[in-house]
């Protein structure tokens, strides 16, 4: 048993080790000093944690609670089919799936593999039902008092959805592209704030259906790059370019690139740059990696 | 519970019976209240958030299909919940901070098991200590961790929740226990406090 191996099982809860790769965990814990030390860290943290108590739960609180719940009753889909959504979605799910086979058929015929990809994400799209948004902190620029806050979010399956604001009281930028488009070149984004308004309104409960969808079609031409060897294994990132349409930014503005990480994995958004408005580059932390070293710029 | 039960009780909450509903709540609730409290830091934004929770489940429960557990489930939606609204109260490092000026993590009763008072007293101290490092890591270690060693879910179960592979989640636990020792280090008073009460070295 390796060192990575042995430090993921000794991480998940111990009715989930089987018997066999518990006694390999024991045999590798007696011969490694290093996994034996974070073997009793690891310990000793959930020893620690197990102290924080529960808050307590009165009889009031779960009558109050179901009392909502029988009031919102009427409102609750009745349990039967993963297929019903609202009528706007089903609407929207329509109107997307049309899209989609309209622009990804022709294109599916000359790649290998590609028509099993898009099997796959229509098959997600069956428990799409929103969005997930990122937002990364709103940082203070060099010198200029606050940089930009950039959202990104899944609006569609088939779109990634970017917002660029230059602070609370500055104007917004919404980009949304179509998911089956290589992402690093034509500014023809259009702004939709229909889309946005729709999209903030939702729940992100089935982001993952989504970010399965963007996997396997959205980003696929998206290069690659390598984040190094992490603990547990190799991590890659998909570098995203997007190209802000020419007047959409301040006047005298370039149109700076917002480039985007996700993670290749999840496809979560793990590291935004932007040099719009001079800003440092923003890092998205949310999601817990950690952003590649070069990512820094001087002074921070 | 088996999830075909879970399936049953999510069938007949779906459908609007009470008893259902009263059985979701009492199953469930003080988990969903708990996890969402750890998360969020607040414990008046719990208890709504919770209730808010309990309402997107009941609105989304006919499509559970018991392909992880109805908790499982719920976690998920309270997962969504909770970052959302740390997003909707802007930065999640402000959050520690409750009504009166005192952490909610310092009113927390001690819990720990029978032993000597002192090592009673040290333990609780430093409990409560890297809970509030706890507070100060970025969101999905916190969640991580908060799922993995308060609510004893396991990895898989995380992952489902959180969207990702069980090698992400060992990951982020992995890092979430780095910086917790980080923070811990780096934090004055709780060196202080460890050296007054006994010394040790925090996870």
């Amino acid at each position: 048993m390796k060192c990575d191996e042995a430090r993921l099982l000794m991480l998940d809860r111990p009715d989930q080790r089987r018997r066999e790769s518990g006694r390999n965990l024991a045999r590798h814990l007696e011969g490694c000093d290093a996994c034996r030390a974070e073997f009793a860290r690891v310990q000793l943290l959930a020893e620690e944690m197990s102290a924080w108590t529960d808050l307590p739960v009165g009889d009031h609180q779960r009558r109050a609670c179901v009392d909502r719940l029988m009031a919102e009753k009427p409102k609750a889909r009745p349990a039967s089919s993963g297929l019903l959504l609202a009528p706007r979605w089903q609407l929207a799910m329509v109107a997307a799936l049309i899209a989609l086979v309209m622009v990804v058929a022709p294109v599916g015929r000359g790649i290998p593999g590609i028509s099993a990809e898009i099997g796959h994400a229509f098959s997600s799209i069956e428990q799409w039902k929103a969005e997930g948004t990122a937002t990364p902190p709103l940082l203070e620029g060099p010198g200029t008092g606050v940089c930009n806050h950039i959202e990104v979010w899944f609006a569609h399956p088939d779109r990634l959805h970017v917002r660029v604001d230059d602070g609370p009281a500055g104007p917004a930028y919404s980009l949304t592209r179509a998911g089956d488009e290589v992402t690093a070149h034509d500014p023809f984004g259009l702004v939709d704030a229909g889309l946005e308004t729709e999209a903030t309104g939702l729940d992100i409960e089935a982001l993952f259906s989504v970010q399965d969808w963007l996997a396997s079609k959205s980003v696929l031409d998206a290069p690659v790059r390598d984040l190094g060897l992490e603990q547990f294994g190799p991590r890659t990132v998909r570098r995203i370019e997007i190209l802000p349409r020419r007047g959409w930014l301040a006047q005298g503005q370039a149109p700076a690139p917002i480039l985007l990480r996700v993670d290749s994995e999840t496809m979560l958004p793990v590291l935004l740059e932007t040099t719009v408005r001079g800003s440092v580059v923003v890092l998205d932390f949310q999601y817990g990696v950690e952003p590649p070293e070069d990512a820094l710029l001087p002074g921070r | 519970m088996s999830h075909k039960l879970d399936v049953s009780l999510a069938r007949r909450c779906a459908e609007g019976d009470q008893g259902g509903l009263e059985e979701l709540v009492d199953e469930h609730y003080s988990a969903v209240l708990n996890f969402v409290y750890r998360f969020s830091g607040s414990r008046d934004r719990a208890q709504d958030l919770a209730q808010e929770v309990f309402l997107k489940a009941l609105g989304a429960i006919g499509r559970f299909d018991g392909r992880s557990s109805l908790r499982t489930w719920l976690f998920t939606i309270a997962a969504n919940c909770a970052r959302d609204s740390l997003r909707r109260h802007k930065r999640q490092r402000e959050v520690i901070p409750d009504e009166g000026g005192e952490t909610v993590l310092s009113e927390l009763p001690d819990l720990s098991p029978d032993g000597a008072p002192e090592s009673r007293a040290v333990r609780s101290l430093r409990g409560r200590i890297v809970r509030r490092a706890v507070q100060q890591l970025p969101e999905a270690h916190r969640m991580a961790v908060i799922l993995r060693f308060y609510h004893d879910q396991s990895l898989q179960e995380i992952a489902d929740i959180c969207g990702c592979s069980v090698g992400t989640v060992g990951s982020r636990l992995h890092y979430a226990m780095k910086k917790l020792q980080a923070i811990v280090e780096a934090d004055p008073d709780a060196r202080e406090e460890l050296g007054m009460a006994g010394g040790g070295h925090c996870s």
